[in-house]
């Protein structure tokens, strides 16, 4: 399994984010992470990129437990923009450029330019659309070998979210990569992902491949997801 | 080794300009202390101008650190900071480079100006002895941004200790106004004998360093515990 999750527990102030997640992904599959708002998608996600510890359980990615090593084959879409608001768009870029191996600067502009991104507008400038445009630029500019992205379709306008995510994820992905997302637009992930988990209240509650979760209950994700958030 | 001065590279571009305005204020001090007629500006300049300038150039040396490194404590950035493939210190490492190569540059700068400042009083026998009061201030500028550092990065980091740190920040805060309090009146007190006596420069270069010590402690402490 390329990345497994085993028996992992976060605790915060009070509260218990997440609470005995388990749960594996092959190389090269897409897993789609459901859940409500607050249900422990975003702290599970950055257990995985390393930028959060877990209060118990151990993750692995690629065989190696989750650390330094881990990312640098790990692209880290947070929910949030991330970038330099002061720096301008190819300058982000150049700057990421330095810390991953194989970045290819011109598949940059060529994702730039299909996503009609300016190069050299100030971040801070460009709209929240834009800005989560850059993040899914940014994830495909290097061969990261697992891709997480957290909510990476929040303020893209509805009619270009399928396209986007179409050939982001047919025509621009570096070989075999794992992507791991997490969203509310299930109807619009619904063809992509091919196994998906729901976590409700930092537990997982339903589990499986795609196809079979669809066969077995009769009707769509969005069906499935709307039962359980009930 | 690339990686080492992305930031540096980054933050100068950022920081520039206010760079640039540190470097004119300074010149513009140092020349005026060193060049001008003592005499004629003692007349005809208020003395407040000139402790301006001098306090501006001590309040550089924190500001500008204040500025080049808030930007790593903000929410959105720690994201891609802390998500780099590189330990957090080498990520940093240009960054604090710049910022203690600053403080450094200030603080040589703050002693050339008031050490002027100190020549012109002499000269002109002023009873007010405005250098004392600005080297002190210093002192206690560089000693509070070092505890700050330090109990901010304890806060941030390990938030289990929080309230000891915040409890550690207001003890220290508390007794420093106090001693800082305590000492101007004994200046004030006392300024016609402190118009003969030398300034320490050893003693503020030792609060200087201490106060750094804290500064490089707490970012130490803050990188390698800190989470988000």
């Amino acid at each position: 399994m390329f990345v497994q999750v085993n028996d992992v527990w976060k605790k915060y102030p009070g509260k218990w984010a997440l609470q005995g997640v388990t749960f594996d992904v092959s190389k090269g599959k897409v897993l789609g992470v459901l859940g409500e708002n607050g249900a422990g998608k975003s702290t599970l996600f950055r257990i995985i990129a390393s930028v959060t510890r877990p209060s118990k359980g151990n993750i692995m990615v690629d065989g190696i437990p989750v650390g330094l090593e881990t990312r640098k084959i790990v692209a880290f879409l947070p929910e949030i923009n991330p970038f330099y608001g002061w720096m301008k768009v190819m300058e982000q870029f150049e700057f990421l450029a330095a810390f991953y191996e194989g970045w290819d600067m011109d598949k940059t502009r060529e994702l730039l330019k299909f996503m009609d991104l300016p190069d050299n507008d100030k971040i801070g400038t460009l709209s929240r659309g834009q800005q989560a445009k850059l993040k899914m630029v940014f994830a495909f500019s290097w061969p990261a070998k697992l891709v997480l992205m957290d909510e990476p379709l929040g303020g893209i306008d509805p009619p270009a979210r399928k396209k986007i995510i179409n050939t982001f994820f047919h025509e621009f992905r570096f070989g075999e990569q794992t992507i791991i997302m997490s969203t509310h637009m299930v109807s619009e992930v619904e063809e992509f992902v091919e196994d998906v988990f729901y976590l409700k209240k930092g537990k997982i509650v339903l589990s499986g491949e795609a196809d079979r979760l669809r066969e077995e209950k009769g009707t769509s994700l969005v069906g499935i997801f709307e039962e359980i958030a009930g | 080794m690339k990686t080492l001065f992305v930031l540096f590279i980054n933050d100068y571009k950022r920081i520039r300009v206010a760079l640039l305005f540190l470097l004119i204020l300074y010149l513009i001090t140092i020349l005026f202390l060193k060049f001008g007629n003592r005499q004629l500006m003692m007349n005809s300049i208020p003395g407040f101008f000139v402790v301006f300038m001098t306090f501006g150039t001590t309040l550089a040396a924190p500001a500008i650190f204040g500025l080049l490194l808030n930007d790593d404590l903000k929410y959105n950035t720690v994201y891609l900071l802390f998500s780099l493939p590189k330990k957090r210190f080498m990520i940093f490492f240009g960054k604090y480079f710049l910022a203690i190569t600053i403080c450094l540059v200030t603080s040589i700068g703050s002693s050339m100006c008031m050490k002027l400042f100190q020549e012109m009083e002499y000269h002109n026998d002023i009873l007010v002895d405005y250098s004392q009061l600005v080297i002190l201030t210093s002192m206690y500028v560089f000693w509070i941004l070092g505890i700050t550092c330090f109990t901010a990065a304890i806060m941030l980091s390990i938030k289990r200790y929080r309230q000891v740190a915040g409890l550690v920040l207001f003890v220290t805060l508390m007794v420093l106004s106090y001693k800082f309090h305590d000492m101007v009146e004994w200046m004030i007190k006392y300024k016609i004998d402190f118009l003969r006596w030398n300034i320490r420069y050893d003693e503020y270069r030792v609060m200087f360093l201490i106060g750094l010590f804290f500064v490089v402690l707490g970012h130490y402490i803050y990188n390698k515990f800190s989470e988000i």
